[in-house]
């Protein structure tokens, strides 16, 4: 950051611990020289509890291989961390514990550590205190995750011929960036890598809204799958696609009249799809597979005949679910939600900032989260974001090699540069010096440190 | 405009907690007097039919419900023979904090309390209706003032990524070809807007989106098109045979 440093004698340990804390998962790893993604721990963010009533927390649930009826406690609410009881224990057996694979001393480790857009002050308070008091790192900097990206080197993912390790230090000078995540969606416009507070914007569409749509409609459809939350967010994971047309394709899956359900099913081949439930017992992962009336018909046959075994597959056809769940990220008018889709919210922003920055801040779009690696998800921002854009301005919209990474990502290239990553660190002894009070102002940078 | 007053009588009981004070403004009558529950509700609502009260409140309901972790209320208790560090003396605060039982609503309710606050006794507040300080007088006269300084700076690199001097044509200062860069708002400007504070939790909402669409229905039971609406509780379905589906199980009965 192009703030001056302090000429302080500080001196900051060698390892730096970077976390982006999600709600569904904290990515988190040390940074290295040259980082790329295989350094970054993807790690559940949540306590859950199987239908044998055992707990599981956090990194544990790599070893859980029944995921029926599974329930989770997330720290972390709406996208901001509320309950630091949990949080701890998660933290703990991740970073603590030491068999964890990202086992640290927090007392010789910096901390960047990242929330949510527009977290209420008292949370980051809390958060501050904890980091400090409770497990005493050596120094710490809380950003927002999405202001991390600005120093990945964008540009490439427009095409841009490389510019030189020059410019790799220094973050994008104009980023606009578009997380859905589990929570929320937010748009966030960054000036040299900071953010633009006045013009954030946020949707309260995130991947866990999705899932519990499409939860709801399977369960009115086809199986009760209200207690199936993470079945669901497989299935959604695997089948959801962002459709170019909806009004086409939601005529193409009609059901038709009774009368003529056999022919209408001719011209929806590639939207309806069977998805093949899961079997834990056999430790088999449920799938997807094109619909198949002919098969389907004989395998319930099979079943029928042989009474019981292995043949028998728990399944269900899905159609139009396929594209109106995802399709809320776009209207959430459909369910009588008052706000705006995701290309909306990214014209609302700018509406925030002066007229004179929208050309580069249209021209520099960057889309992260887990939403987005959604089939079709880019093609269709892109075309509605073009549409609503002034028409002067240039359009560049490029996804995240790796979307759910790439804060992190961010991050480690941050902490890669020593100056730089000093200009942002605050250390404990300052901490003890000036207070919880004087943090959150420094990180709010109405004070200067 | 009827004037209603209380008179004091002996039957009169004072509820604790409510007092009755004169109202000096304008009193809205209802523009016609309605009898029956039923007028009373669609008056409420606006001319679309389908935003009566009762609706509008199932729909904030249902995402409500749609937001939440899990379908049902669940309490996993932190395992306890997992901590490391007991024996490590834990701070007041810290202590506060693990203890601490509030929700994310709890915070947000705290928030816009003390937003409240904040209005009522100065005028100093993170709204997002109020603009930035100086922010528009600024971005104006100034770049009237420094036309092409500010400029060169910043726009050119921002936009194109490319340096500026890659290539010049004699037909680049062609009107028609002329593109459209805007001057890029000056560093006071952006240091403005930089420093300029988080908006508050439901402030950085988006916004409804402009008027004009109406809302798209869809069919309850098979996500359809939504074209008909149950005439006893004003759901959409989308023909007969699931307007069957939804009498049998899942119509609300209550009368609109």
């Amino acid at each position: 950051m192009p703030r001056s440093a302090k000429p302080a004698e500080r001196v900051l340990p060698d390892q730096t611990l970077i976390i982006d804390n999600g709600a569904y998962t904290m990515k988190a790893g040390f940074a290295v020289p040259s980082p790329s993604s295989e350094d970054c721990h993807t790690i559940p963010n949540c306590i859950a509890r199987d239908r044998g009533r055992r707990v599981w927390i956090g990194a544990q649930l790599e070893k859980c291989n029944d995921f029926g009826e599974i329930t989770f406690r997330r720290p972390v609410e709406k996208g901001f961390l509320v309950n630091w009881e949990a949080e701890k224990t998660i933290w703990d057996n991740t970073f603590i514990d030491k068999a964890a694979k990202l086992a640290c001393d927090p007392g010789a480790t910096n901390l960047v550590l990242t929330e949510a857009p527009n977290t209420p002050a008292a949370l980051q308070k809390n958060c501050d205190e904890i980091i400090f008091e409770e497990y005493e790192f050596a120094s710490y900097s809380r950003c927002l995750s999405p202001s991390l990206n600005a120093y990945n080197d964008i540009q490439s993912l427009y095409g841009v011929p490389h510019r030189g390790p020059s410019v790799d230090a220094l973050p994008a000078e104009c980023l606009l960036v578009i997380d859905s995540g589990f929570s929320h969606s937010t748009v966030t416009p960054l000036f040299n890598g900071r953010p633009i507070h006045q013009a954030i914007r946020r949707l309260d569409i995130g991947g866990k809204f999705l899932t519990n749509y499409l939860k709801e409609l399977v369960s009115i459809r086809h199986y009760n799958m209200l207690d199936e939350t993470h079945l669901m967010n497989e299935v959604k994971e695997s089948i959801c696609y962002v459709s170019e047309d909806f009004k086409r394709d939601l005529e193409r899956t009609w059901k038709g009249t009774s009368a003529s359900r056999k022919k209408s099913l001719e011209g929806e081949r590639d939207i309806v799809v069977d998805y093949v439930l899961p079997d834990y017992n056999a430790h088999k992962q449920g799938f997807m597979r094109p619909h198949d009336p002919s098969l389907i018909a004989k395998m319930r046959k099979m079943g029928s005949l042989s009474g019981s075994g292995d043949a028998v597959e728990d399944y269900m056809t899905l159609a139009n679910e396929r594209f109106t769940v995802p399709e809320l990220l776009f209207s959430p008018g459909d369910l009588g939600m008052k706000q705006e889709g995701l290309p909306g919210t990214v014209l609302q922003s700018l509406s925030g900032l002066p007229p004179s920055l929208w050309p580069s801040m249209l021209a520099n779009i960057l889309v992260v989260g887990g939403n987005s690696k959604i089939e079709g998800f880019m093609t269709r921002l892109e075309t509605e974001i073009r549409q609503l854009a002034p028409a002067e301005c240039v359009v560049r919209i490029a996804r995240a090699s790796d979307p759910i990474k790439s804060p992190w990502l961010g991050g480690a290239h941050l902490a890669a540069n020593r100056t730089a990553l000093k200009a942002v660190q605050i250390t404990r002894q300052e901490y003890q010096e000036h207070g919880s009070g004087w943090l959150g102002k420094v990180f709010s940078g109405s004070v200067p440190r | 405009m009827p004037h209603v007053e209380v008179l004091p009588n002996s039957t009169s009981v004072r509820a604790p907690g409510y007092a009755l004070v004169p109202d000096a403004g304008t009193f809205q009558a209802p523009a016609q007097q309605t009898s029956g529950k039923k007028r009373a509700a669609r008056s409420l609502g606006l001319a679309g039919g389908d935003t009566t009260v009762r609706q509008q409140n199932a729909v904030l309901k249902h995402l409500a419900e749609l937001d939440k972790d899990s379908h049902r209320d669940v309490q996993i208790p932190v395992p306890k023979d997992n901590a490391g560090r007991a024996s490590k003396k834990t701070t007041l605060n810290v202590r506060r904090i693990l203890m601490s039982q509030k929700t994310f609503a709890n915070h947000l309710a705290d928030e816009e309390a003390a937003i409240a606050q904040q209005h009522t006794g100065t005028s100093t507040a993170t709204s997002r209706t109020k603009p930035i300080p100086n922010l528009k007088r600024a971005s104006t006269s100034e770049l009237q003032a420094i036309p092409g300084s500010g400029a060169s700076q910043n726009a050119p690199r921002s936009v194109g990524g490319l340096p500026p001097s890659a290539t010049r044509d004699p037909l680049d200062d062609d009107l028609l070809l002329k593109s459209y860069v805007p001057v890029a708002p000056s560093e006071e400007v952006m240091e403005a807007l930089l420093s300029a504070p988080p908006l508050s939790y439901n402030a950085a909402r988006t916004g409804p989106p402009p008027t004009g669409k109406p809302q798209r229905q869809f069919c309850e039971i098979c996500g359809y098109w939504g074209t008909i609406k149950c005439m006893k509780c004003g759901a959409r379905v989308c023909g007969l045979e699931c307007k069957g589906a939804h009498d049998d199980g899942r119509c609300l009965k209550f009368y609109v």
